[in-house]
């Protein structure tokens, strides 16, 4: 019995810690995003404002093209989620059921890319995109398409190795009986296999989305001002001569917005994805 | 019988190629030339014509690994407490949210939710947040510690020696719902005869966590280990943020070292170098932690 | 049909003339660039029919911008550049060389001695002067008045005994406010004040080991940590946050730009300058003859593959004349490197004529870092010894040794940066 109470006892206090370790720094995120100036620069900040400045939201438009980045950032991201959610579904599922020379080199080369450091390759990355524009005419930097096969490939590793392991947990008897019944290889992936993927797939593409919409060191020497993305717009608004830290929270807050929506609309199938996909891997 | 596999093989070179030619173009190629202007003298003077950088052979290198400013040594000692104490906080977090949050109840998957917003919130907001938070006159941490007399004076969290301690909660603070989330899958899929056995057993509950939950869920958190000591070596998002282009000695870590004397200093041939050297610590770190996690399996 | 070629013709060739004619712009952005911007360009277009297409970058960016452009050989005609700047990127030869058309932007005497020599090394000229971040001593004439301290302070014994004193007197618990966090030019400053420098006139030695080096940062660093008349909390401030607290009472001297009266709203700035709250002098020197501060801005250069030089130079002109250096400071609140543009109106206007002159007469003593093509590499040092003298002080051990060994340490690295452009 008093087992029962201290293991009930535990259990509270230690989601309440958690919640409070997640919880407060957001409260203060959002609470900070409605002060006015002078109620941020004291010593004694306060946990429960006595007046709130929606005006805050209004301002952050005007101080920076905060529309345009998010237009590009929109983009972007979408773009990169798409295509990085083919490209993972695609090597996940053949790497996962299939058995062919150089499985094994193929599938730890895409683990080991994790271990490069973007400060390492971003400069010979640009100069190479330098050289292709020099070379072939085709202009990347500063272009959408620039920035969209970057993330997609940043993407794709963590990516594939979730849809692997998802896939790993759908039996091979499907796919079996898909192609006894005539399917092609083809037919047999995209008529019965992907349907009862979704899952896996809503995850990785949530997971593609927002770790595009984040990214900032290729942001900032990939784009110029007519294709910059939000964090970048996040850091220069931080960096103007004028700025408060109230704006900087409402800004912040703006710019995560498309995130969260994202993740609460799609959160059970980024849960159950994770559940079946991450656990093989 | 073979040309039912060799049409397979095939179909799956088809699926991988997208996959592979990305990789190729992104990461591997631009490596492979970064490595290469580790051995030449790509500075700010050459930077126009960076084809005509001098070879200067391992001259960057030493330069890196010699004592100034005691910049290569000490900053890999504190990457190394930043990169552990980051897994170590993980672990503890993800392990206990994912136990405590395994049985059902009431609320449980809005608490889960919530839970995973770190993960989800750009990294840049989160950070600047928590810099927010840790200024030393202006912030509510300070705040909440001198009005409860916890403190007598303001702690100095984003300069010294607490810097290193402040990056390592920011790590944490982002990282941890991925270790929950991937530990609660985990667990998830344990079958729950094997507690109900070791329940007939007589076994306590603290035995059922560490010889049933621990080494069922050990791939796991290898796996997350590995990802996460990685992805914290070469993230330089987290310290720079919280800490600025300036950062104090105990926050100076190798990916945000690295990252000034690129792009500050224009110091690319150097800043490849260190790269470099530091993509070999990684890569021994990881091969002898997976050596060890194996012999411990046996 | 051929009425409709030669309409045709007529019509590209006006379209090629008018395409030809834009040019690029990069600057970085600032309280008050957008307006500054929204009112100059059109004006230049209406006079010249060039338009201009102009990209605003943060400070943090704009030196990786500069990177890229000068490794890909692409970028903005024309673009803005801290005047610490110049030396760097002078060496990498990605820039147009000015000194042939040093009368065609008006020459030596046109603009204020400080800017002019930041135009380049070895006599040459790659950049154009813009505008001035002079820095003086902005400072609370109203408690000195109260308590009787010299007014204003012109040795750093008056700076102390003066901070020391309102300490004391419970009036303000950490008056001086100089920033912990990024490039705190006042490291330079003390320098100055104390008649040495960070390389020696030959540019051959660096000079940090040296006991006068010392002098400087032990005098503000022992205000960090012995008198503990500057709060350790500025380790996380820069401008902004300074210039707020300035106005909130909690600080009674600074180091900033004419710019630090935007910093609040204007109501309050100007009715502290009406109401004499705020003194503005020269910084203080290590005596009387010594007082300097530093002088720094803007220049702009002219990229070397820019296609449209001739446009990109008119730009320039136009940017440099006084009218347009009053809009500017009118919107940014820097001050002009022309000295004609000290008579237009605006300078004029109360509350800030009085304010103007000051800053005109500081800026003429003022000094700047060495114009050096290393100076990029080595201006790290700046931000860096701040961050070291305040992190030790956080891990209370500052102390002599302490700042001696920093120096020792950076006077190497530094030696190093300078060996390797020869």
């Amino acid at each position: 019995m008093r087992k029962r109470v201290l293991k009930k006892t535990f259990k509270v206090v230690g989601i309440v810690f958690l919640l409070l370790f997640v919880l407060f720094p957001l409260y203060w995120l959002v609470v900070s995003s409605l002060k006015y100036p002078e109620d941020i620069y004291t010593m004694h900040p306060s946990l429960f404002p006595s007046r709130i400045r929606f005006l805050n939201y209004l301002d952050i438009w005007k101080a920076i093209p905060m529309a345009k980045y998010y237009k590009n950032s929109l983009i972007v991201s979408l773009l990169s989620m798409a295509l990085a959610t083919v490209v993972a579904v695609f090597a996940g599922y053949g790497l996962s059921k299939f058995r062919f020379p150089g499985r094994k080199t193929i599938g730890i080369t895409f683990l080991i890319t994790q271990m490069f450091p973007g400060i390492l390759f971003l400069l010979p990355y640009y100069l190479i995109f330098i050289l292709i524009k020099n070379k072939l005419g085709i202009p990347l930097i500063g272009t959408y398409p620039g920035l969209v096969i970057t993330y997609t490939a940043f993407v794709a590793p963590f990516a594939i190795w979730i849809m692997r392991g998802y896939f790993d947990t759908i039996p091979s008897e499907l796919r079996e009986v898909a192609l006894t019944d005539g399917c092609d290889n083809f037919k047999a992936f995209t008529k019965i296999i992907l349907p009862v993927a979704k899952p896996g797939i809503a995850t990785v593409a949530i997971l593609s989305f927002m770790k595009s919409w984040n990214e900032v060191l290729f942001a900032t020497v990939l784009t110029n001002s007519n294709t910059r993305t939000l964090p970048l717009g996040l850091y220069e608004f931080q960096q103007e001569f004028m700025t408060s830290w109230n704006l900087v929270m409402a800004a912040g807050i703006v710019i995560s917005i498309p995130a969260l929506i994202f993740f609460t609309f799609l959160q059970r199938y980024f849960v159950s994805g994770f559940t079946t996909g991450a656990v093989k891997g | 019988m073979t040309s039912l596999k060799a049409r397979n093989a095939l179909f799956a070179y088809r699926l991988l190629i997208p996959a592979i030619i990305l990789t190729f173009f992104v990461h591997i190629i631009p490596t492979i030339w970064g490595v290469y202007i580790s051995f030449r003298g790509l500075n700010v003077y050459y930077i126009r014509d960076w084809t005509q950088a001098p070879f200067v052979g391992f001259a960057n290198y030493t330069r890196a690994l010699s004592n100034i400013q005691g910049v290569f040594w000490s900053s890999l000692s504190y990457t190394l407490i930043f990169v552990i104490a980051s897994v170590f906080g993980c672990f503890i977090l993800g392990i206990l949210g994912a136990v405590l949050l395994n049985g059902y109840f009431k609320g449980r998957n809005v608490i889960r939710g919530v839970l995973l917003i770190p993960y989800i919130l750009p990294g840049v907001v989160s950070l600047t947040n928590l810099r927010f938070m840790f200024l030393q006159d202006w912030g509510i941490i300070n705040s909440i510690l001198l009005k409860t007399g916890l403190v007598s004076e303001p702690i100095s969290w984003l300069t010294g020696k607490m810097a290193l301690l402040s990056i390592i909660i920011g790590n944490v603070w982002v990282r941890w719902p991925l270790w929950f989330i991937t530990i609660l899958a985990s667990l998830q899929s344990i079958p729950g005869e094997l507690y109900e056995a070791a329940t007939v057993d007589g076994a306590s509950d603290w035995q059922k966590f560490t010889r049933i939950t621990l080494p069922l869920i050990s791939p796991t958190i290898t796996v997350l280990t590995v990802l996460t000591a990685l992805w914290s070596f070469n993230n330089f998002t987290v310290p720079f943020i919280l800490t600025g282009g300036s950062p104090s000695k105990e926050a100076n870590i190798l990916s945000l070292n690295i990252w000034i004397r690129s792009f500050k200093n224009w110091d690319f041939g150097m800043g490849a170098a260190m790269s470099v050297v530091m993509m070999l610590i990684m890569l021994i770190l990881i091969l002898a932690y997976l050596r060890f996690t194996k012999l411990e399996a046996e | 049909m051929k009425k409709v070629l030669f309409v045709f013709l007529v019509i590209s060739v006006t379209g090629i003339i008018t395409f030809a004619t834009t040019i690029n712009f990069m600057m970085m952005s600032g309280s008050g660039a957008r307006e500054f911007i929204a009112e100059a360009v059109p004006l230049f277009e209406k006079e010249t029919g060039i338009k201009v297409n102009v990209e605003f970058t943060s400070w943090g960016e704009g030196w990786t911008k500069l990177m890229a452009m000068v490794a890909s050989g692409q970028g903005p005609d024309v673009t803005q550049v801290g005047t610490t700047w110049v030396g760097a990127l002078q060496a990498t030869k990605a820039f147009v060389d000015l000194t042939d058309m040093e009368d065609y932007f008006g020459g030596k005497e046109y603009f204020l001695g400080g800017p002019w020599k930041t135009r380049g090394y070895d006599g040459r000229m790659y950049a154009v002067p813009w505008f001035a971040d002079i820095r003086a001593l902005v400072y609370r004439k109203d408690l000195m008045e109260k308590y009787d301290l010299p007014n204003p302070p012109k040795t750093w014994g008056d700076l102390l005994y003066s901070a020391i004193f309102l300490k004391e007197k419970g009036e303000i618990e950490y008056p001086v406010g100089l920033r912990g966090k990024g490039n705190g030019h006042y490291v330079g400053s003390f320098l100055w004040q104390n008649n040495t420098d960070i390389i020696s006139e030959d540019g051959d030695e660096v000079l940090l080991d040296s006991e006068k080096a010392f002098e400087s940062v032990k005098f503000w660093a022992d205000m960090l940590g012995k008198y503990k008349v500057m709060s350790p909390g500025l380790a996380d401030m820069g401008h902004n946050e300074i210039c707020v607290s300035f106005f909130n009472g909690d600080v009674a001297f600074m180091y900033p730009g004419p710019w630090f009266v935007l910093k609040v709203d204007r109501k309050i700035s100007e009715e502290w300058l009406k109401s004499g709250k705020i003194g503005i002098a020269l910084q203080p020197g290590k005596n009387e003859n010594l007082r300097t501060g530093f002088v720094g801005g803007s220049d702009l250069m002219i990229s070397v593959e820019s296609k449209n030089k001739e446009a990109a130079m008119k730009w320039i002109k136009f940017l440099t004349r006084p009218e347009i250096q009053a809009l500017l400071a009118e919107k940014m609140f820097v001050a002009p490197t022309v000295k004609a543009a000290y008579e237009e109106p605006f300078f004029h206007q109360e509350p800030y004529a009085e304010m103007w002159k000051d800053f005109k007469m500081i800026g003429d003593a003022g000094s700047h870092y060495p114009i050096h093509p290393a100076w990029g590499a080595m201006e790290r040092f700046v931000p860096q010894i701040i961050v070291d003298i305040f992190s030790a002080n956080a891990n209370d051990n500052l102390n002599d040794e302490k700042i001696r060994s920093l120096l020792k340490e950076y006077d190497k690295e530094l030696q190093q940066a300078l060996d390797s452009y020869k």
